[in-house]
């Protein structure tokens, strides 16, 4: 029993230096997918929860970037399938959040516009876009994180920057 | 704008129009630590107290065998275990050939 109590307090403690490493970025990665704070803020709660009840299966401690990572895009993926029919119906009320929603700095006018930009984006488009430009993590990290071949992320991750710089072009 | 004028890599910093309610990370990094508490311990842990319970159990319910009386049971659930225990057979009915052969005539 003395022996489950210590691996007990390992485990939390692994846990709370993943909470203050990952949070703010694990949010703001959520935050950028579903535009809504409040649904931001329920998606987070539940990738943490899942990291928790798993984290005995992450052996790397090098690995806990992309296994996070990981558990966000499957959260993510979750609440997008349990909210929304197809990929229309997604889009539709993701923009008009963005355009309409709480907790977005209206006068940044070309930050929304860039954010509508990635709206026009596939789920994957958005995701691979996300990882390598706003989190900025090597191709082979988001391949662990995507199971996607570096080769077919370096494509779709072109692809999905000359989408968002016509869109910005042509709606500046 | 023009394609020339535009890099995409320029604006990564200032691209992000969303905010948050005023001590929203703090109060976030508050309700993460509570997860530990309120929700189930890992697989392994709740195995090892699964089977920890489990043995108990069967330690209580041994114990209790041995020191509680069993009640009588009713005259005829104790001839039917009789009938399950004995092995000597009550009466045996030997069969005529006749008996046996009839039942396989197809008329």
């Amino acid at each position: 029993m003395k022996s489950i109590n210590h691996n007990q307090s390992h485990h939390n403690d692994r846990f709370t230096t993943i909470v203050n490493d990952y949070r703010e970025p694990i949010y703001w990665f959520v935050r950028r997918r579903v535009v809504s704070h409040h649904d931001a803020d329920d998606v987070v709660q539940e990738v943490f929860i899942r990291a928790y009840r798993s984290l005995d299966t992450l052996k790397d401690p090098d690995a806990i970037r992309p296994w996070l990572y990981r558990i966000a895009v499957n959260e993510i993926a979750r609440f997008m399938a349990q909210r929304y029919r197809n990929e229309a119906e997604l889009t539709a009320d993701l923009t008009d959040k963005l355009t309409q929603g709480e907790y977005v700095d209206y006068e940044n006018t070309m930050a929304v516009t860039f954010q509508r930009a990635l709206l026009t984006l596939s789920e994957k488009q958005r995701t691979v876009f996300e990882l390598r430009y706003y989190n900025e993590l090597p191709y082979e990290e988001i391949s662990e994180i995507c199971h996607t071949s570096v080769n077919t992320l370096k494509t779709t991750y072109h692809v999905a920057r000359q989408k968002v710089t016509d869109y910005i072009i042509n709606n500046a | 704008m023009n394609r020339q004028d535009f890099n995409i890599d320029d604006f990564r910093q200032h691209s992000n129009p969303y905010t948050v309610p005023e001590g929203y990370f703090s109060k976030q990094q508050q309700a993460l630590m509570q997860i530990p508490s309120r929700h189930s311990s890992p697989r392994r842990f709740r195995l090892i107290h699964f089977i920890s319970i489990a043995a108990t159990f069967a330690v209580i319910v041994t114990l209790a065998m041995l020191f509680i009386k069993p009640a009588e049971t009713p005259a005829d659930l104790d001839s039917y275990i009789a009938t399950l225990t004995d092995t000597e057979l009550s009466q045996s009915i030997e069969l005529d050939n006749l008996d046996i052969y009839s039942e396989f005539i197809i008329d």
